[in-house]
């Protein structure tokens, strides 16, 4: 067992381990920041995995920015536990919900079974004797970061221009939920 | 010959390295330290005035507002880094491909911005 | 002892990637960690020469007074010797907790720069960058972007009004102005077609006409987005609103002192530091002499000492350069902190929000159709 594999499993263990904390917490506060070690946990299996920019993006967009916002509600509201109570679900809500999770899934195996990925040659880009398609990865196990980019970029294509459309979806609804007050008040005046 | 282990392993190194400097500053700081507290030296200092209300109260929705752009752009930052690294290869065709991404994108930005989103009043 | 000598040789010698990869990694704490006491005098110092006082110019040791250069150490004990308390409306664990995190993440993001391009020893090379990953500078950014959470629990475990906004200001104002500095970097990495920075270095040793090939030559704009936004990411001046003394008190240091408090300055000054020194990678050069690539300079030593050693002393001068680029980007940071006024908060957000992110992203276009006509018509 040599040390790389060593720190895997230690950080592995203590990654569930934490998890494990993160659900036992009171405190919204204290609960976010143990997700937030448990995310780099995450990061640093990834990069001794070799999965270089899946470790960095892991701390980047994980635990640098949608914890951001996490921790951000959390003070902004500063609900002390107390105070925390769990509303009753409504029949609506779990019907949706489970829609929800079905179309996530269906898109999420079908894109997995590459729905929506293109040919390499049908495309003509990247060409070369040892096509993506046919050799994986394409640039060597040291270029992991061009090996990401050339599955997303060209199999990938149509799911990335759809991200394009998610973002812009989930920018007007973060607007339109938090400027409800203001722009009712400019209406009102 | 190169000599070279797994670049992981000096950041744990590193992060355990720092750890200890800055967990040990703040201990030996402790040990060192004389201890004569006082119930104003313990107490909520805003300005020597005596506090009013307490400082768990709720804040402007902006700053959730902030947060939650900031994921957005960041991720589009993110993807378009992947690209960056395969700009030489992607030629023109990645180019579109982003153009027509970030310009989508730029669409959301306009609507934020018109919809004074971004005004901090 | 010639039997423990030539044991601990062949230990080197079997191990010679562990030994030297914590020797790199103590090279650059050792250097994080000097950044803070010596930018503390020298920004004092500085301010006070602009301000026509005379500043920090006593403190000696043992009679030399070398211009107040023993203030840095008296400082530091005084800092360990001052009273550590804790208020006792404080959340304690995250109370205790938010110094270490930005101090931490100053110490780790260091090992990202490289301090040199290589050396050899006994048959070996050995590259002089801590941490050299696939993903590239990428790791400074991840790591900048932890150092969030001190601000922000620091606020919040501080449980006091001003302590609370001022974390959160800083919090909002340290994300806000990162997409504007990702964004700025972008045109970098197409342009040198890497995100790691001894390539990049490599490439900017070359010149075209009788400038050097650096990245601030060509991608001025970037260049200029950067450095704004490096003063942002840090909390100087002028976008020090966090803990504008007039109305937030000290913000989120409101209710710190001692060793606590100086962590946060350990954290920040590595930062800025680190920063820097990426500034100097990607846009200045990095540790090359300007018109002298690398292999020139070794090639110009060997006469002089032998090969081997020749490429020790290369690194040696190759630090030296790289820290003496740093250092005028310090020198930059401490005159704009006392020359320039402070933003207002909503300028503060404006600014990074409808100028710098748009700006950013117009020169990202610009450049890419520039970049894609040269190279591929």
């Amino acid at each position: 067992m040599n040390l790389v594999m060593l720190s895997f499993i230690v950080m592995g263990v203590a990654a569930v381990l934490l998890s494990g904390v993160m659900i036992t917490r009171r405190w919204p506060v204290s609960a976010a920041m143990v997700l937030i070690s448990v995310m780099t946990l995450l990061a640093g299996m990834f990069g001794l995995l070799d999965a270089h920019f899946a470790a960095v993006s892991q701390i980047i967009v994980y635990a640098g920015a949608i914890m951001v916002v996490f921790v951000f509600v959390i003070m902004l509201l500063n609900l002390p536990p107390e105070e925390l109570r769990y509303g009753g679900v409504t029949v609506g809500e779990m019907i949706l919900s489970a829609a929800g999770v079905a179309v996530a899934l269906v898109l999420g195996t079908k894109v997995g079974q590459g729905y929506l990925s293109v040919g390499i040659e049908e495309l003509g880009i990247l060409k070369s004797e040892n096509s993506l398609a046919l050799h994986r990865p394409l640039f060597g196990p040291d270029q992991n970061v061009k090996n990401v980019a050339a599955t997303m970029f060209v199999e990938y294509l149509w799911a990335f221009e759809l991200i394009s459309f998610l973002i812009i979806a989930a920018m007007i609804g973060s607007v339109v939920i938090a400027k409800k007050r203001s722009a009712e008040n400019a209406n009102a005046a | 010959m190169t000599a070279s282990i797994n670049p992981y392993l000096p950041i744990l190194v590193a992060f355990a390295l720092g750890l200890l400097i800055a967990g040990g500053a703040t201990f030996a700081s402790f040990l060192l330290g004389p201890k004569k507290p006082n119930a104003a030296k313990l107490d909520v200092y805003e300005c020597g005035v005596t506090p009013v209300g307490t400082a768990r109260q709720r804040l402007s929705v902006k700053f959730y507002l902030t947060a939650i752009l900031f994921i957005l752009f960041d991720i589009e930052t993110i993807f378009l880094y992947l690209w960056a690294v395969l700009f030489g290869e992607l030629k023109w065709f990645g180019i579109i491909e982003v153009g027509l991404f970030v310009g989508t994108l730029v669409v959301g930005y306009v609507y934020i911005l018109r919809r004074g989103a971004l005004n901090w009043d | 002892m010639d039997a423990s000598t030539s044991a601990v040789v062949q230990f080197l010698n079997n191990n010679i990637g562990l030994v030297a990869g914590i020797g790199k990694i103590a090279i650059a704490l050792v250097i994080a960690l000097q950044v803070a006491p010596i930018m503390v005098w020298v920004e004092r110092r500085q301010a006070a020469f602009i301000q026509r006082r005379i500043g920090p110019n006593r403190v000696g040791i043992f009679g030399f007074k070398l211009f107040g250069l023993g203030q840095p150490l008296a400082d530091t004990i005084k800092l360990l010797f001052k009273e550590d308390f804790v208020p006792k409306h404080v959340n304690k664990f995250f109370y205790i907790l938010a110094p270490i995190i930005p101090a931490v993440m100053g110490l780790v993001a260091i090992q990202g720069i490289p301090l040199g391009k290589e050396i050899v020893v006994a048959g070996h090379t050995i590259g002089l960058q801590p941490v050299n990953l696939n993903a590239g500078f990428l790791f400074l950014f991840a790591m900048s972007a932890l150092g969030v959470y001190g601000v922000a629990l620091a606020g919040w475990s501080s449980n006091n009004k001003y302590a609370l906004l001022g974390g959160l200001r800083a919090s909002a104002q340290m994300i806000s102005y990162e997409l504007a500095m990702g964004l700025a970097l972008l045109p970098m990495v197409f342009i040198y077609g890497t995100l790691d920075l001894q390539t990049m270095i490599a490439a900017q040793s070359e010149t075209f006409g009788i400038l050097p090939k650096w990245g601030i030559f060509l991608s001025p704009v970037s260049f200029v987005i950067f450095v704004v936004t490096m003063f942002a990411e840090t909390n100087r001046l002028p976008f020090d609103l966090a803990e504008g003394e007039a109305e937030l008190v000290a913000g989120f240091l409101v209710e710190y002192g001692s060793m606590r408090w100086s962590l946060f300055f350990l954290g920040e000054y590595a930062m800025m530091f680190t920063l820097s020194a990426l500034t100097t990678c990607v846009f200045l050069g990095g540790y090359e002499i300007p018109w002298l690539p690398h292999a020139e300079l070794v090639a110009l030593l060997t006469p002089v000492f032998t090969a081997e050693p020749a490429t020790w002393v290369a690194a040696l001068i190759g630090l030296g350069v790289l820290i003496a680029k740093v250092a005028i980007f310090m020198f930059l940071f401490v005159q704009v902190r006392f020359t320039l006024p402070r933003f207002r908060y909503d300028q503060l957000m404006r600014v990074g929000w409808v100028y710098m992110l748009p700006v950013a992203l117009g020169n990202l276009v610009l450049m890419a159709v520039i970049v894609a006509l040269l190279r591929l018509t």
